[in-house]
């Protein structure tokens, strides 16, 4: 397993089958748990930072799939947080999308290490494989996603 | 069949390359050429020059942001081979992207 991904995803960021319905819901569990393992200084100025591209234009991409994601000061080095619900839900009300797999972003405001943003877009690639998004749907065991997510290469 | 693209989003982490990849995805599987620039976090990467742009039988703008270079397609616009279309579009519906882009 490289480094990067160790930087990039930990494991206490993988929460598989959970019942939130909502996007607050998510978000708030997501930036909750962000702050606890150091990822984050301040939990209020990233949800902002995150409601605020949520407010352009809804990060649900399809394929059950939502990016949310935040440039924000209060971040310290790159990382993604994952979501696994256990019934699919509507991303934003309003949009027909539904969403159960959704993949939380974020990014300090000046990019320092390029080697972390590589690996967020290379895994932002895969999440367009259907096997990959098919073994995300069904997995249920954190160690095993944590390796499934890790083993994206740069 | 010879594509170019550019594709750009706000925050330029997963959309930009996520619409790479679909757009890429979709030509290869058609046996086209195709070639995409992407204007994100990490910079101009898989920079496209002009003649490039000149050899294109089409080229796809999938950019939600103003981006670098735009005079290079001035002429494949008035010629009307450029399709504009939201980065989450193409992620969402590459190959009626492609389609669409076929028809120009």
């Amino acid at each position: 397993m490289s480094n990067v991904a160790k930087d990039v995803i930990k494991k206490e960021m993988i929460l598989l089958q959970q019942d939130a319905k909502t996007k607050e819901e998510v978000l708030h569990y997501l930036v909750e748990t962000a702050a606890e393992n150091q990822l984050i200084t301040a939990q209020q100025p990233f949800l902002e930072a995150v409601l605020n591209r949520e407010s352009e234009v809804p990060t649900a991409i399809g394929y059950q799939i939502a990016i949310p994601h935040g440039k924000s000061s209060t971040v310290s080095a790159p990382f993604i947080g994952f979501l696994q619900t256990k019934e699919d839900f509507i991303w934003t009300q309003g949009h027909e999308e539904e969403v159960k797999l959704i993949f939380l972003i974020g990014v300090p405001l000046e990019n320092e290490n390029n080697i972390h943003l590589k690996f967020i877009s290379q895994l932002s690639k895969k999440l367009l494989d259907e096997t990959f998004r098919a073994q995300l749907l069904a997995i249920t065991d954190v160690n095993q996603a944590y390796e499934l997510l890790s083993s994206i290469t740069i | 069949m010879k594509v170019v693209a550019v594709t750009a989003c706000p925050t330029g982490v997963a959309h930009t390359y996520m619409a790479q990849e679909a757009i890429e995805k979709e030509c290869r599987k058609r046996g086209y050429e195709v070639k995409v620039e992407t204007q994100g976090s990490m910079g101009i990467e898989n920079e496209l020059e002009q003649e490039e742009v000149d050899a294109a039988d089409i080229v796809i703008l999938a950019v939600a942001i103003g981006i670098d270079g735009e005079e290079r397609f001035e002429e494949k616009m008035d010629a009307g081979k450029v399709l504009q279309v939201d980065p989450g579009e193409v992620i969402k519906r590459p190959v009626e992207t492609i389609d669409e882009a076929e028809k120009l």
